[in-house]
């Protein structure tokens, strides 16, 4: 038994060391509250009680940055949270995931992103990445070459405005540099050595139709692009992106 | 009365095992052994010319594109030994001339059944990373070109027979040997042949059509077709007169496509369930993508029609009608498809940008012409 002994602690020691230190953040879509299923069956209500399908929900996070003090520590230069694979409920139970190992543990004050991709990132296109790269070519769809940017978010579904079993489809688009917003949160956050630490990000598409007191009205303005040369474009265009960013909270 | 029932169930065993095969398949086809290591191996890195503005070409780690390689695929592209009755190969249903499809709505294969969808252009293909076929069944080329081999309204052959085939032909061993340094004329195989198909499908490549060429600055559109550009690409300022025709959303890039799936209004459905065609939904078995299809290139469009998955317009005039309509109604069609109704000149506009995508030098290069 004490010949055993070293080598249990040996093993112990060994085994204790493997657990690393990881921060997952998690990217969590909902409607109103249920899970967001983009699999063109599920009804939502919409604010006026119509029945609203969502097919499309996806966006660019950029600079999602830990802040201590005056301390920054910058965890993901972009990417690109995309919900395609909600199509059931298992399917949506399973976040969007950034996995991040290399990172300073401790006390955060607060974090802080970008919605959309950064100027300097932004003057770049699909051409210039890999494929796979968030902004690479197998998301050429998020480039939209007539604004010289990404798409920085997109929601598409359609709406059943007069109840009669004929859904109208909406797409609202938006991107540009003048479009680029940043958010922070104000929050203690711990993260722990040899832990798998978690922070969850839950965005409400419902609420990206509603500042609060107004809503979108579908009806009338089923599409949004980003035109600088639209003013009515602008108008809508903003609102979307406002109400983009306030849809997203910390868990 | 005993030795003809006996007789009778030799004769049933024998045409159970033989009955269903294709005709003209040589039964008795064995493969042949034979060292080829006498024959160098030594393969030459091929690099396709990619175009300026064009994304890099991204190629398998394990299938290099090399001289021999390519060679070897145009070969086995262009040979009807492809076929079981060696009367059809890929190049029959996806011609140069075409774009790299064939002219038809839809193709017949060796025995005269008619496919259910059309022939795809076979175009810039090495930048397609999200999958291949009308329905994205195969994720890579390599196992995209396995497939018509066998397909029963294709080439209907057997690849154990092909293989045994192609190790006794005259030169194909060789030319594997090249391609590939095997040992011995067995080591041929399926997933060989389909690397150095796909090897050959990633060199076709078109980047030199007019509006190439209009993007490098070496030629002006006429004002025609740059109004019909500028719908396209919703660059206008004044968007009554050019109103944004939405093409670009599926058709943006350098390639004219973005290589996703979309459901374009091509049929009607009053529920998802109710597709006469479920595209890629009969793949994924995701009923929300039912009725979707892989969104094709627009490169030497004016060349490869008729349109569509399943070749339902001869003209690109009706295609352009179908979106300027609003195209058929069906639970997930995109929501980008929406009555545009534009009017007669903005069609013709329209019309006009898409015949400068046509790219001659693509459909009368001689590196990808039939070798035989």
């Amino acid at each position: 038994m004490r010949q055993l002994l070293p080598l249990l602690l040996l093993f112990l020691l060994f085994t204790s060391c493997k657990k690393e230190t990881t921060l997952e953040l998690n990217f969590m879509a909902n409607y109103d509250g249920a899970d967001l299923l983009l699999d063109e069956v599920t009804d939502y209500n919409y604010y006026d009680g119509t029945p609203l399908k969502i097919s499309t929900f996806r966006f660019y996070i950029s600079n999602i940055t830990l802040v201590k003090g005056t301390e920054e520590t910058v965890l993901v230069d972009v990417a690109d949270i995309d919900f395609v694979e909600n199509r059931d409920a298992a399917s949506a139970a399973i976040p969007q995931k950034i996995v991040i190992e290399n990172f300073e543990t401790g006390s955060y004050d607060k974090i802080k992103f970008d919605i959309g991709v950064s100027e300097s990132l932004n003057a770049t296109t699909p051409i210039d990445y890999t494929s796979t790269h968030p902004l690479g070519l197998n998301n050429s769809g998020e480039y939209w070459e007539s604004w010289v940017s990404y798409v920085f978010t997109k929601i598409e579904g359609r709406q059943d405005q007069d109840e009669d079993g004929t859904y109208n489809g909406f797409a609202y688009h938006v991107g540009g540099d003048q479009f680029f917003t940043t958010k922070e949160i104000t929050r203690s956050i711990e993260i722990k050595e040899k832990k798998n630490n978690v922070i969850q990000f839950n965005i409400d598409a419902k609420k990206v139709f509603s500042d609060g007191t107004d809503q979108m009205d579908i009806v009338n303005e089923p599409s949004s692009h980003s035109d600088l040369n639209v003013p009515s474009q602008v108008t809508t265009a903003t609102k979307i992106m406002n109400n983009f960013v306030n849809a997203i909270t910390l868990n | 009365m005993k030795l003809n029932f006996s007789l009778f169930c030799l004769l049933s065993i024998f045409v159970l095992i033989f009955g269903c095969r294709p005709e003209n398949v040589d039964p008795a086809c064995l493969p042949v052994s034979g060292s080829l290591t006498n024959i160098p191996y030594l393969p030459v890195p091929a690099s396709a010319a990619v175009p300026v503005g064009f994304p890099q070409m991204e190629v398998p780690p394990d299938n290099p594109l090399t001289i021999q390689g390519v060679e070897l695929g145009r070969k086995l592209f262009y040979d009807p030994i492809l076929s079981a009755d060696s009367t059809q190969s890929c190049f029959s249903c996806h011609q140069q001339s075409f774009g790299f499809a064939d002219g038809l709505g839809v193709s017949d294969g060796i025995d005269g059944i008619s496919g259910k969808r059309s022939s795809m252009p076979l175009i810039n293909l090495a930048f397609n990373h999200q999958g291949f076929f009308w329905d994205g069944r195969s994720a890579s080329l390599e196992e995209q070109a396995l497939l018509p081999v066998e397909d029963s309204v294709e080439l209907h052959n057997d690849w154990d027979d092909l293989i045994c085939k192609l190790t006794q032909h005259d030169t194909y061993p060789r030319l594997f040997r090249e391609a590939f340094g095997i040992e011995d004329k067995i080591d041929i195989t399926k997933e060989l042949a389909a690397k150095a198909i796909a090897q050959f499908e990633r060199t076709i490549i078109s980047g030199n059509s007019k509006y190439d060429k209009f993007l490098r600055g070496e030629v002006f559109l006429s004002d025609e077709e740059l109004n019909g550009h500028d719908m396209f690409f919703d660059l206008a300022m004044n968007k009554v007169r050019f109103p944004d025709s939405e093409c670009a959303h599926c058709h943006g890039s350098r390639l004219l496509t973005i290589n996703e799936f979309r459901n374009n209004g091509s049929q009607e459905a009053a529920t998802l369930a109710d597709f006469e065609d479920a595209g890629l939904g009969g793949i994924t078995g995701n009923l929300g993508d039912n009725g979707k299809f892989r969104i094709p290139t627009l490169r030497n469009i004016e060349m490869s029609g008729p349109y569509m998955h399943d070749g339902q317009f001869e003209t690109l005039e009706e295609v352009i009608e179908h979106y300027s309509s609003g195209g058929l109604s069906s639970p997930n069609t995109d929501p980008l498809i929406y009555p545009l109704n534009l009017d007669a000149v903005q069609k013709a506009e329209l019309l006009a940008f898409l015949k400068t995508l046509t790219d001659t030098t693509s459909l009368n290069s001689p590196a990808y012409s039939n070798p035989f």
